[in-house]
């Protein structure tokens, strides 16, 4: 009997408090379902702008009709990040929800000092999600990206996600996770690279741009920007080439474009006189896409080879300047170059760590390249 | 220790389950870097460390022909095995506080986070009170549903993970010293103690308890030094700012089918808590029954849930007194008396009276 009115009482108890329907927040419409979040300075400390999904058109059962824009901006102003998010609620009347955060944009004024700090809530709040990206906003206040006019019911963090992922698979800027920004400041060598966002002109409305990365200093500061190409040849040095184009020439002058189709980069790092050199190798396999010679007419072999060479030589060279400009420039390892030592000689780590930076600048670099071209495209060729 | 016979398989399915729960309700701590590549080799230390501390056991098995410790040791010194239940009381009872301490840190941070789970924390202490009024055989045969969904979720887990490691996360090993090492090593051990359970079941258990035993170990060192991998490989150094840093994978993988994977995660982990939480309040309620045979059947148990719940709702509201419950010390403490001194004080007696027998 006791055993009947004890499962009895669980019952009860278990249909009582796990329906989640008494606790204000949990119905969708009461939910601030957080797409992306801006952080700009202000003259009492930060000024946070979000973008939420609009509820209201996001429930509707056919989203299109109710003429309601998709997302909703709005910003909030406080001595801390955390202050200016919540003081948000007093605008919406929702309540928080980080968990499908998107992106965080900082702008170039936050980033100018210790990004940590404003980074802190993003890593210590329960449900922001360590695969946020992070990016800068450049020549642009950060708030004025999530809000811009991009085009009718559009989620402006997803579009901007979505060119962020994509930038990163084409290998033009690194993939910038959050976790991968807490790693980079956890590891004493390393240096913060972030991709930046522009607003560009697009007729009557506006598109964003990822091309340069910030290159931040051992404080966590942001000390300057990577052009494009060197963008491009930061992320193969760093070893996150997945795809991408090349662009490169036969005897007569004739360019032809590839495809990276994929790339692995593998390291070796070796201490002579206190000195570290790195033997860089990366292998590309590589598709033709287009080519202007020759009239639409087949590739010889010899043709081929000389492609191959041309991006060998022409990528290593490339590679090999950029290295330099990077060790010039202050020398921040925002190559992780210090943990390729750790990886290979773990006591010349130890004893180099402290004094990295001045390490890394007298480091060497020998880049090797391995080109495979895969296909040669639509097309038959000679023998 | 209730007679009911179960299979070796079903009583270490029991266990396991109990032991990857507290993998993955592990609390990140300053004693322990869980971001470096030593932590690989944790679950490897914690197996040779579990086939070394399971012989005195063994021995026990033997000698007591299979006879549970409490009526193997009260057959020869009844005051003897009433010191031994108590301080199996005093043992298991922390046990228990820091498995509830630990799943209300989980559920007010991971599931409900900025808000107080205590009707949720004595809903489940008293589910827990309920299914510990039935017999060993039932939770071990329910262990193997439970098992399934544990093998596969953290199948799932490690997975979707899989193509998120990243080669900078792997440095050397014992970057820290061999020393640093060790300690460590035996710091993560000590949170495994689920062992020490098998000598209080012994009579419980038909089939082969020795093989059972390695298969047993053997599979959970398989599926700590995965998930471990995992961890390291895919969050690195990240994940020594978790505060669960093995179900903060979960959160890094991406399930295409289930965007939000984590949320099934959590609720398969509350699961396994309450079984964990039923075997220790079961411990405690027959070891209780042992020193008083005559009280009511359904009062021990009833009173640790009670006493349970009181202490982790004071427990609970402060971090301070969390983390003075969950500290290093503490948990190598219970680790050692639980899993070494007591089998071993508790065969030592055995071959006594033996010895003793054998004279006269």
């Amino acid at each position: 009997m006791l055993k009947k009115i004890t499962l009895l009482f669980f019952i009860v108890v278990t249909l009582s408090c796990f329906c989640s329907c008494e606790r204000y927040g949990t119905e969708i419409e009461d939910m601030m379902i957080i797409q992306g979040i801006a952080v700009d300075k202000d003259k009492e400390g930060y000024e946070v702008t979000i973008e939420m999904l609009n509820n209201k058109q996001s429930a509707s059962a056919d989203s299109s009709n109710v003429g309601e824009e998709m997302t909703l901006c709005y910003s909030g102003n406080g001595e801390t990040v955390a202050e200016a998010l919540r003081l948000i609620i007093n605008k919406t009347g929702n309540v928080p929800t980080y968990t499908h955060n998107k992106v965080i944009i900082l702008s170039e004024d936050v980033a100018k000092s210790d990004i940590t700090k404003v980074l802190d809530i993003f890593e210590r709040d329960y449900t922001t999600q360590p695969i946020t990206l992070v990016c800068i906003a450049k020549d642009v206040k950060a708030g004025d990206v999530l809000k811009a006019n991009i085009g009718k019911d559009i989620s402006k963090s997803e579009v901007l996600e979505k060119i962020l992922n994509q930038s990163a698979i084409s290998s033009i800027t690194p993939e910038t996770r959050l976790i991968d920004v807490i790693n980079t400041v956890l590891d004493e060598t390393a240096c913060i690279a972030l991709p930046t966002v522009t607003l560009q002109k697009n007729g009557e409305t506006k598109t964003f741009f990822v091309e340069n990365i910030a290159v931040f200093n051992y404080n966590n500061e942001i000390s300057y920007y990577l052009g494009r190409e060197s963008s491009e040849n930061f992320v193969k040095l760093l070893g996150e080439l997945k795809n991408g184009t090349l662009v490169t020439e036969d005897e007569k002058g004739a360019k032809a474009t590839f495809i990276i189709v994929d790339g692995k980069t593998r390291y070796k790092a070796e201490v002579n006189n206190g000195i570290v050199n790195y033997n860089v190798k990366i292998k590309m396999y590589c598709d033709l896409n287009a080519y202007e010679g020759d009239r639409f007419q087949s590739i010889e072999n010899e043709t081929v080879d000389i492609f191959k060479k041309n991006i060998e030589s022409d990528t290593e060279r490339r590679l090999q300047n950029t290295y330099k400009a990077i060790q010039e420039n202050n020398s921040f390892d925002i190559l992780h170059f210090g943990r390729r030592l750790l990886q290979n000689d773990k006591n010349s780590y130890n004893q180099m760590k402290n004094d990295w930076q001045n390490n890394f600048k007298k480091s060497n670099i020998n880049v090797n390249v391995e080109v495979v071209i895969r296909r040669i495209g639509e097309e038959s060729y000679h023998e | 220790m209730t007679e009911k016979k179960v299979t070796t398989f079903q009583f270490y399915s029991l266990l396991y389950i109990c032991s990857v729960v507290a993998a993955f309700m592990f609390v990140s701590t300053t004693v322990i870097d869980l971001g470096t590549t030593d932590a690989i080799l944790f679950p490897s230390v914690f197996g040779v460390l579990s086939l070394i501390t399971i012989i005195p056991t063994f021995i026990f098995n033997k000698k007591s022909n299979g006879e549970s410790v409490l009526s193997a040791i009260s057959k020869r010194n009844k005051i003897f095995s009433d010191v031994v239940a108590f301080f199996y009381i005093v043992l298991v009872f922390i046990l228990l506080l820091r498995t509830l301490a630990r799943l209300d840190l989980f559920v007010s941070s991971e599931v409900f986070p900025e808000n107080t789970m205590t009707f949720l924390i004595v809903s489940i202490v008293i589910v827990s009170v309920f299914l510990s009024l039935l017999d060993i055989g039932a939770l071990s045969r329910a262990s193997t549903i439970f098992l399934i969904m544990v093998t596969l979720s953290v199948s799932v887990v490690v997975f979707s993970a899989f193509s998120n490691i990243e080669s900078v996360n792997i440095v050397p090993f014992f970057m820290n010293g061999e020393t640093e090492f060790v300690k460590q090593a035996f710091s993560y051990s000590v949170f495994f103690p689920e062992s020490a359970c098998l000598i209080l079941f012994l009579s419980n258990i038909k089939g082969n308890i020795k093989k059972g035993y390695y298969l047993y170990i053997l599979f959970l060192v398989l599926s700590l030094t995965i998930v471990a991998f995992t961890v390291v490989g895919a969050l690195g150094e990240f994940s020594n700012t978790q505060l669960f840093p093995a179900f903060a994978i979960s959160s890094v993988g991406e399930f295409r089918v289930l965007e939000r994977f984590e949320s099934i995660q959590s609720s398969v982990w509350t699961v396994c808590i309450i079984a964990k939480t039923t075997l220790q309040i079961m411990i405690i309620s027959n070891c209780i029954r042992h020193l008083f045979p005559k009280i009511k059947w359904w009062t021990p148990n009833a009173l640790t849930g009670i006493i349970a719940t009181a202490f982790i709702i004071y427990i609970s509201n402060g971090v301070t007194r969390f983390s003075f419950m969950s500290s290093q010390i503490w948990v190598t403490v219970t680790y050692i008396l639980l899993v070494v001194v007591l089998p071993v004080i508790s065969l030592l007696s055995i071959l006594k009276k033996k010895r003793g027998e054998k004279l006269a």
